[in-house]
């Protein structure tokens, strides 16, 4: 049995990383790890070797963009894909994140749940499957 | 010997007289109140009646008339009889009417040239005339000798008298005024002795006649040009003046001539001079322009022609488009070119009121402010005309005043000149665009240190005329943009605002609709749907008051409302945060602040937005927010000071002059709460205001917590 995959969520709004949650413990896709600002996202990303992050942009303490810039710097997280979710939807700002390195981007308000979770498990699966 | 044609002799001894008669016209025209302009003009009509009549003696010699040549030769004298004369006499009213003459002096004066015009008709004048090639020859008399003797005494006299106040003149425009007569007077006797004594006694006896000739030219422009100090008049422009109508006058004389000639043996009679005289009206104009532009070309490069200029400042328009540094940059660089000056500079308007020469726009001058109260400013603002910084020169102020001297000029206006003084420079130029002052043009003097000629003063005003005009949609232009880009900066902050909550209500309503959610959690989700959707109210709510505010539609109702109430209901509705931050919160009210008379509203909301702020950036685990209210007095005003203090994020000294701008937050703040449009303080500033208060805050800096206080009058807004 392959190990379970790990998440790291790095959101600062408790109204959005409460249903996060709730969605990933149903869908069972992965074990939901969340950190409320970019020093500690950051922080767990290098500690606990997520298979994948998912990354808000307005955050305190650090940005979105420079906790970014700064995971595909460092040779112990640069591999880890990210992805973006946020609610910044000016096109430069969606260029911006996916040059710096993201694997994708998605505007909040423009998913349902449902439908962010499929294109999560898509990114997982990507990534190596699931157990 | 060379022989020169008599009729080429005649029309250029006439086409001098004619320039310098036109010449000494506009003189007497400048000012014909002034005597020193009378005086030239007649000395000069006197000058320039010596030569027409040796002219016409030589004319009148050519066509055989012996009676008429003679006749003239002797009336010849007369000029340099009178002019000399009035050359001393003028001289007690150069640069200054002297005040020493008195009639016996003008008696002595004038006494021996007027017994000599008196015997001009007799055999001591001229005996006789020949005819030579060169014109009419004739024998001298004692009459002559007298004349030279006189030429020589009274001209030197007069020298020695410009001389003796050139060294009593106390400003360098005085003393330029004195040279430029001197060097006249000088060079008119000098060509006079050369060309009638000196060359006839080597037997070069031809250039006598243009003697006289090229002396007066000489004598009537510099002369000219020191009297005209009025308008200002360099010497280039007198002699291009005068050169140009020279030189247009001889070619269509030559024209007409050789026309006459030409069509004389065609059609002959009158025919052939009404038929010439026609064509030379029909191309005079033409001829004139093309004679000008390239006398200009070929002899006065140096100076500007009026077209190019403006030629280059139309096409300049077009291509620096709405860049304000490129505009300033190019009407000064134009203005260093054509005028030959080192310095140009342009003070624009800030949203402040002072002017300002940015050193960017200075071409390495540094930059300077000049403040909304210096007296220069002042001046401008009210009177909007040119304010020219150099001695003896007369202009008009405000109100119409003349004023002749520099020390009067700085009476009138105390101050205003300092400030050109101060920087060095020449000219003040106001740029005024529909009444209101919007920048100033400041030019250093010329390199050649002449003066501003009035066609430069005409010139550069018109040009700071169309600046205006630049630096106005310049302006407007920027404006646009920086409204189009707060615009647009809105609506990506409302949208993105606003995008939080909704997302947080979508989720939340799908999970719930979709029975994820256990019954346990339902309540909790519910809550949080409920929270989001007043967080997007009370968002939407404060843009809304913004633009209340703006409109200056705010409105008051007052009634008695209770101050603790108020933070009591506050501090309830963020029960939740305090709690889980741990905060500690004191609430301090004075017996005589519990009530106050406001809109309870408005109140409401001024405590809201404090109280929410301190909360939200105290630090948790031992962040302290303290609220005190307390009555005070300005005068015979009772208030009320009510003060949030909290010991959070604090406010960097850089940020806070922008604190209660709309939209404004801290980059602390942002980092503690990213979500939030920065009206919070921009709204509790303009309710303390409408209220009759106001509304300011204390800081020690990033990290030292903040104290923001409100002052508000206990009886409502005094009316």
């Amino acid at each position: 049995m392959a190990l379970r995959k790990k998440i790291l969520l790095i959101e600062d709004e408790p109204y959005l990383a409460r249903p996060l949650r709730l969605a990933f413990d149903r869908a069972k896709l992965a074990s939901l790890d969340i950190a409320v600002d970019g020093i500690e996202g950051l922080k767990r990303a290098q500690e606990e070797k997520p298979d994948l992050i998912i990354l808000d942009l307005i955050l305190p303490k650090l940005s979105g963009f420079e906790v970014l810039r700064r995971l595909k710097e460092n040779p112990e997280t640069k591999d880890v894909p990210v992805v973006i979710l946020s609610n910044l939807a000016r096109e430069d700002e969606v260029r911006r994140g996916l040059a710096a390195g993201a694997q994708d981007y998605f505007v909040k308000t423009n998913f349902s749940m449902n439908t962010l979770m499929d294109r999560i498990q898509r990114t997982l699966s990507g990534a190596g499957g699931l157990s | 010997m060379p022989i020169v044609p008599p009729l080429i002799v005649t029309a250029i001894d006439l086409t001098m007289s004619l320039f310098v008669l036109v010449l000494s016209l506009f003189v007497m025209r400048q000012n014909p109140e002034r005597k020193i302009n009378r005086i030239f003009g007649v000395t000069i009509f006197f000058f320039a009646s010596w030569i027409i009549c040796s002219s016409l003696s030589d004319i009148t010699g050519f066509q055989g008339s012996i009676f008429w040549a003679l006749w003239f030769a002797r009336a010849a004298i007369v000029g340099p009889f009178i002019f000399c004369a009035l050359f001393v006499y003028f001289t007690y009213f150069f640069p200054k009417e002297t005040h020493e003459l008195t009639r016996w002096k003008v008696f002595a004066l004038f006494l021996v040239p007027v017994i000599g015009v008196a015997l001009f008709p007799t055999d001591y004048n001229v005996a006789s005339v020949t005819l030579e090639s060169y014109g009419t020859g004739f024998d001298p008399g004692f009459l002559y000798l007298v004349l030279l003797i006189c030429l020589l005494l009274y001209f030197g006299f007069g020298t020695y008298r410009l001389i003796r106040a050139s060294r009593r003149a106390k400003t360098y425009h005085e003393k330029a005024q004195i040279f430029y007569v001197v060097v006249a007077a000088v060079s008119f006797v000098a060509l006079g002795i050369a060309t009638n004594i000196i060359f006839p006694l080597y037997g070069i006896d031809w250039l006598s006649v243009f003697g006289p000739s090229l002396a007066m030219f000489i004598f009537g422009t510099l002369t000219s040009y020191a009297i005209v100090k009025h308008h200002l008049l360099e010497v280039w422009v007198v002699v291009r003046m005068g050169t140009i109508f020279a030189i247009v006058f001889a070619v269509i004389g030559f024209i007409y001539v050789g026309g006459v000639s030409l069509l004389d043996q065609f059609i002959g009679g009158t025919a052939s001079l009404l038929l010439t005289s026609f064509l030379v009206v029909l191309t005079f104009e033409p001829l004139k322009r093309f004679v000008e532009k390239n006398t200009d070309k070929i002899f006065f490069s140096q100076h500007y022609r009026i077209d190019d200029v403006l030629d280059e400042v139309t096409h300049s328009t077009h291509r620096l488009g709405l860049d304000l540094e490129k505009i300033l940059e190019n009407f000064n660089g134009l203005v260093r070119r054509y005028f030959k000056v080192d310095r140009s500079v342009t003070a624009v308007l800030t949203p402040r009121g002072t002017f300002l020469v940015t050193a960017g726009t200075a071409s390495g001058e540094g930059g300077f402010e000049l403040a909304v109260d210096n007296p220069l400013v002042e001046f401008l603002t009210v009177n909007q005309a040119m304010v020219i910084n150099r001695d003896e020169i007369t202009e008009e102020l405000g109100e119409g005043a003349v004023v002749e001297k520099q020390a009067e000029r700085i009476a009138l206006l105390p101050g205003a000149y300092e400030t050109l003084v101060r920087y060095d420079f020449t000219l003040a130029i106001p740029i005024a665009l529909a009444g209101k002052l919007i920048a100033i043009s400041f030019i250093g003097p010329k390199k050649s240190n002449d003066f501003y000629t009035h066609q430069d003063l005409q010139l550069l005003d018109h040009l700071a005329g169309e600046l205006g005009v630049l630096i106005n949609n310049a302006r407007l232009y920027n404006d646009l943009k920086k409204l189009d880009e707060a615009k647009s900066n809105f609506i990506s902050v409302v949208s993105h605002q606003l995008r939080t909550p909704l997302s947080a209500i979508r989720w939340t309503t799908e999970l719930l609709l979709g029975g994820s959610v256990d019954k346990n959690s339902e309540e909790e989700f519910l809550e949080d749907t409920y929270r989001n959707s007043l967080f997007m109210i009370y968002q939407l709510d404060d843009m809304l008051t913004a633009l209340d505010i703006e409109d200056r539609q705010i409105q008051l109702k007052f009634e008695q409302c209770s101050v603790r109430e108020m933070i009591d209901e506050v501090l309830t509705d963020n029960d939740s945060l305090i709690k889980a931050k741990k905060l500690n919160i004191a609430v301090s009210l004075s017996p005589d602040a519990t009530t106050i008379v406001a809109d309870p509203g408005k109140m409401r909301k001024i405590f809201e937005i404090l109280l929410r702020n301190s909360i939200m950036y105290a630090p948790a685990e031992g962040g302290t927010v303290e609220a005190a209210v307390r009555p005070k007095s300005d005068g015979d005003r009772r208030l009320i000071e009510i003060s949030i203090t909290d010991n959070g994020i604090g406010v960097a000294p850089e940020e806070q002059p922008h604190m209660f701008e709309k939209f404004f937050r801290g980059e602390e703040a942002k980092k503690a709460s990213p979500n939030g449009f920065g009206l919070g303080l921009f709204i509790v500033q303009a309710f303390a205001q409408a209220h009759g208060g106001s509304a300011h805050f204390e800081s020690a800096g990033r990290g030292k917590g903040a104290r923001f206080y409100v002052m508000l009058p206990v009886y409502g807004k005094e009316k």
